[in-house]
């Protein structure tokens, strides 16, 4: 199933034209039961993953207070399950924004789950109704790609929910937006350009070629992914919902730190709360909790080595960063606007080449790959 | 129908929003105007059967909004006498309050009626309880048919009466609703209201408002206080619209009532001042709850608005507020600052409507602009007096001018500020408490030789209400046992925040306690908490981690609020504490801190006290 196709719009349609013409009290039912035709209709089996962890989720988390035993049991189970499938459907050709193979969702899916049972379990959340719970894990707009929405936001949303015509403009426009910056940007513009270097180099020009691909994969990864979170936001709009960001101008962020706050927002604060923040709680330390949860991050998308270095190369990133701010507080700031701003351009282009490199390097198949194109870009012909 | 009768064109107003298949009420309950039409028919059906004639009082007590709505309208063109008590009346409370108003049918909640054995022995007339419709169902309980119910309980007994036709004899001056002000079991006071002074009352709100049949009251004040009573569901019928009943505001449930006024597009929020102060505290993620076009404004009603807080309201929640100032004997409100930008003055209650004003000395000479006097009021809006009272009525009614007991001054613009309380009164959180009922109350508990109350200023509650008693000998364990003596005597609602016991009060050459002496040694005698102590070193520990000034930090502090809290800072200010107070928090306690309030919270668990910190 492809987002960027007529049967999808179609969807949004029939869904925006149907949730509005039911009585209010119908709408969250009805949500559900879209999401469930959706699945069925496209993907069986994964219904039936989903619904299993649906279940389990509401089981475990059912009394008032959860004990910590049945948080960790529950947790390592949809842990369980993610990896059993990450393993048992291999590496993917690409870095993909959807993991098709895989049930459809699991991936995004499987972290609200766990978000939920923290939430209850550390009691930040309050034991709901059980259709507020299923509303939020089968909600059509991010169930496939995201955002990871967080449930106090959702159940608030339902709570303040109304027709509300800015809101649904907004999402019309988001969605254009979110197909322009896929069809346009990414799938003529980039590709067609990035083809048309590539030819006009020659196949001798090794660095150089390799060094397109760089900033090609860099800028198509970008604008696929924030283009398809432009329409899982947009439709979210369309039905009433505020869903929240997953991108905030990544590529101009001045270190590694600040571009991971702003990359798939909702994937990297949910691995900021639970996977640092555990960590953190557990051992008091950042370093450890940093190199964790970026390697998380990494075998979130792919469990394979390939995967694994490339978390690795953030984590010891941010680490070695935040060492560097220690070390910056000795040594006098620069006075002159003039130095302050090409300091600061010098440490965007660092930061987004050092993530662009990133990104071509998570492409090759093993870490051999990996560092040939390296050796290419450093000695190759440019 | 009567021509006579101010309230007559209730009934007609009903129906025709009957036709319009309109909701009444909303929120919490839920009843459209078809319903309510039908329920004020049946129920005037019941109190004919009972015998409540033209003029008998009915008494009313219920947590179920939607009975006590229908109960009022119905009692009011059945040309009967509503008396509202509260449902959470002690027992015996409610027993001195049914017998001294000696209703000729009581409507009160199963509950209260399971909790005061003693108030069906106390009368005679028929006692009707009142009973949800059916068991409350959450998620999907809707799908599960419920079980067929037994009608002994109102409303659902209503299945069974006929309906009958509203009164159409009643007259300006019969009494419509009486409403117990102070007194508790000692000397309970009610206020009598005429059906003219009500109708009098709903026509300037409406007309100031600028209510019509598309607008939506959220109004979470309780019924048994007129605002609630006489601005809630009386005030959407008379002008057609929907009153939304969100629930008692606590800390907790206010962004759910914000949330609420967003969701429904409601037009007019009605609140008090200790509302608008812990809105203040919320997080930015509520500034657009009056966003829409809808929204015209919030009153704060039943209570001294701070003009800061006032200022603060209006500009972060881009919200007009206006301020009313009444009582109950004015029915409800009388001067108002707002909506109109003439009498929108801060600081001010603005302007007399529908009554006429005039400020005297104690001479009872009117003084000048810019002099301070007690505030009068005179119009068609006044008591009639309190119930069987007339002593007490001639000390506040004369000549058709109610004395306030408030002073007030006259500014040039002709809005009137109120200076300060020439009678003993206590308006905390918007509860108007009378120091000699809590006196009374507390002196008739063994252990108490002396007792005197105080108000002291509070940010949030505007006051505070102090409690100041010496012992008798041999006396032990005094505050415990005068607390739970007064939570069975003047209820929750009038409950002391502090009791201080003292060796003996300061009394002046007359023999009266010297209140402003007995301020200052509450003062005195009041130490700081432990708790407050803990919050001061959790707001240092926070204000060093994070890079900022402790002054700009609160318990309400979140990473979003804190510039400087980051995942790295925050392990910052956990280390802090730990090593201060020599604890390890659990990791569940640490990754449930989203608030500054949630790391006190966390400390406080660990059985860690302020005095134990490490310095």
């Amino acid at each position: 199933m492809s987002f960027v196709s007529v049967s999808w719009l179609g969807w949004i349609a029939a869904v925006t034209a149907v949730f509005w013409a039911l009585q209010a009290r119908f709408r969250t039912l009805f949500l559900i039961l879209a999401t469930l035709v959706f699945i069925g209709w496209t993907d069986p089996l994964s219904l039936g993953v989903l619904a299993a962890l649906t279940g389990l989720t509401i089981v475990a988390t059912r009394e008032r207070a959860v004990p910590g035993w049945r948080a960790v049991l529950c947790v390592g189970a949809i842990v369980a399950v993610l990896a059993g499938f990450k393993i048992a459907v291999g590496p993917i050709d690409d870095a993909g924004v959807a993991d098709l193979a895989m049930p459809l969702g699991l991936s995004y899916y499987a972290l609200r789950c766990i978000h939920y049972v923290i939430e209850r379990y550390t009691g930040r959340i309050a034991a709901g109704p059980g259709l507020d719970v299923v509303a939020f894990l089968f909600f059509i707009p991010t169930i496939f790609i995201g955002p990871i929405h967080r449930f106090p936001e959702f159940r608030r949303d339902l709570a303040r929910h109304r027709w509300d015509e800015a809101l649904f403009s907004e999402g019309v426009e988001r969605i254009i937006h979110g197909y322009a910056r896929i069809v346009i940007l990414g799938n003529f513009l980039i590709v067609n350009l990035t083809e048309t270097l590539t030819q006009a180099l020659g196949p001798d020009r090794t660095a150089a070629v390799t060094y397109i691909a760089m900033v090609s994969t860099g800028l198509n990864l970008y604008v696929q992914f924030a283009g398809h979170s432009d329409i899982a936001i947009g439709f979210a709009r369309l039905l009433g919902f505020r869903v929240m960001e997953n991108f905030d101008r990544p590529y101009l962020k001045p270190n590694i730190s600040a571009f991971w706050r702003a990359w798939h927002i909702s994937l990297t604060s949910w691995a900021r709360d639970y996977v640092y923040g555990s960590v953190v709680a557990l051992t008091r330390s950042p370093a450890l909790g940093a190199v964790t949860t970026l390697v998380a991050i990494g075998l979130w998308h792919e469990i394979s080595l390939r995967y694994l270095v490339w978390g690795a190369y953030h984590g010891l990133a941010i680490v070695v960063w935040q060492q560097v701010q220690v070390w910056k507080r000795a040594l006098p700031a620069p006075r002159s606007t003039a130095v302050r701003g090409a300091l600061h351009v010098l440490a965007v282009l660092l930061t987004l080449h050092f993530v662009w490199l990133g990104f071509l390097l998570v492409r090759q198949p093993d870490p051999g790959a990996m560092w040939s194109v390296v050796v290419t870009l450093v000695s190759g012909g440019w | 129908m009567s021509e006579t009768d101010p309230l007559g064109e209730l009934e007609a107003t009903i129906a025709a929003r009957a036709a319009a298949k309109a909701p009444f009420m909303g929120g919490r309950a839920s009843l459209a105007y078809p319903q309510l039409r039908e329920r004020i028919a049946r129920t005037r059906g019941l109190l004919a059967r009972l015998g409540v004639g033209r003029g008998a009082r009915v008494l009313i007590a219920s947590e179920d909004d939607a009975a006590v709505g229908v109960l009022y309208l119905a009692a009011l063109t059945h040309g009967a006498t509503a008396v509202v008590m509260d449902p959470n009346a002690t027992p015996a409370e409610a027993v001195v309050l049914a017998a001294r108003s000696r209703p000729a049918a009581l409507f009160l909640d199963d509950m209260l009626i399971r909790r005061t054995e003693a108030l069906s022995r106390s009368v005679e007339a028929p006692l009707v309880a009142i009973a949800p419709d059916r068991p409350a169902r959450a998620g999907l309980g809707f799908l599960i048919r419920p079980k067929a119910t037994v009608p002994a309980t109102y409303p659902a007994l209503l299945g069974d009466e006929m309906a009958a036709e509203p009164e159409r004899e009643a007259a300006a001056d019969d009494p419509a609703l009486m409403l117990f002000t102070s007194g508790t079991t000692s000397k309970p006071k009610a206020v009598v209201i005429s059906r003219g002074a009500l109708a009098a009352q709903l026509e300037v709100l409406v007309r100031r408002f600028g209510l019509d049949t598309r607008s939506r009251i959220v109004n979470h004040l309780p019924f048994h206080h007129t605002d609630g009573l006489n601005q809630g569901p009386l005030l959407a019928a008379a002008a057609g619209c929907e009153v939304i009943r969100p629930g008692a505001v606590t800390i907790q449930s206010l962004g759910a009532i914000l949330d609420l006024v967003y969701q429904r597009r409601a037009s007019h929020l009605v609140t008090v001042p200790t509302v608008l102060a812990m809105m203040a505290r919320l997080p930015s993620d509520y500034d657009d709850t009056f966003s829409h076009p809808e929204f015209r404004f919030i009153e704060s009603t039943a209570g001294p608005l701070d003009p800061a807080l006032w200022r603060e309201t209006e500009a972060r929640f881009a919200a007009r507020v206006v301020n009313c100032y009444g009582l109950t004997e004015t029915v409800s409100e009388a001067l108002y600052a707002g909506p109109d930008d003439a009498s929108h003055r801060i600081g001010t209650v603005g302007r007399p409507d529908g009554f006429e004003m005039r400020i005297r000395d104690d001479a009872g000479a009117t003084v000048g602009r810019g002099k301070t006097g007690e505030l009068m009021l005179r119009g068609a809006g006044l008591m009639s007096g309190y119930f069987e009272d007339p002593e007490a009525t001639a000390a506040v009614l004369a000549d058709g001018w109610l004395a306030t007991g408030d002073l007030a001054v006259e500014d040039e613009d002709g809005c009137v500020r109120i200076v300060g309380r020439k009678k003993n009164m206590i308006i905390r959180a918007s509860v108007n408490i009378y120091p000699e009922d809590l006196d009374t109350a507390a002196r008739a508990c063994p252990g108490v030789s002396a007792a005197a109350t105080i108000g002291m200023p509070d940010e949030m509650l505007g006051e505070r209400v102090i409690l100041c008693v010496t012992a008798r000998q041999g006396a032990t364990g005094l505050q415990d046992t005068l607390m739970e003596h007064l939570r069975e005597t003047v209820g929750a609602e009038r409950l002391p925040n502090e009791i201080i016991v003292l060796d003996a009060l300061p009394y002046g050459p007359s023999g009266k306690v010297l209140l402003s002496e007995l301020r200052t040694m509450a003062s005195a005698a009041g130490p700081a908490t432990a708790g407050e102590t803990m919050t001061e070193a959790v707001i240092a520990e926070a204000a060093a981690a994070f890079g900022r000034r402790a002054a700009e930090l609160g318990p309400e502090s979140t990473a979003e609020s804190t510039a400087g809290w980051d995942s790295l800072t925050f392990l910052e200010f956990v280390t802090r504490l730990e090593r201060r107070f020599a604890v390890r928090l659990a990791p569940r306690d640490v990754m449930a801190i989203d608030r500054l309030g949630d790391a006190i919270a966390a400390l406080e668990r660990t059985g860690t006290t302020a005095a134990g910190a490490l310095q």
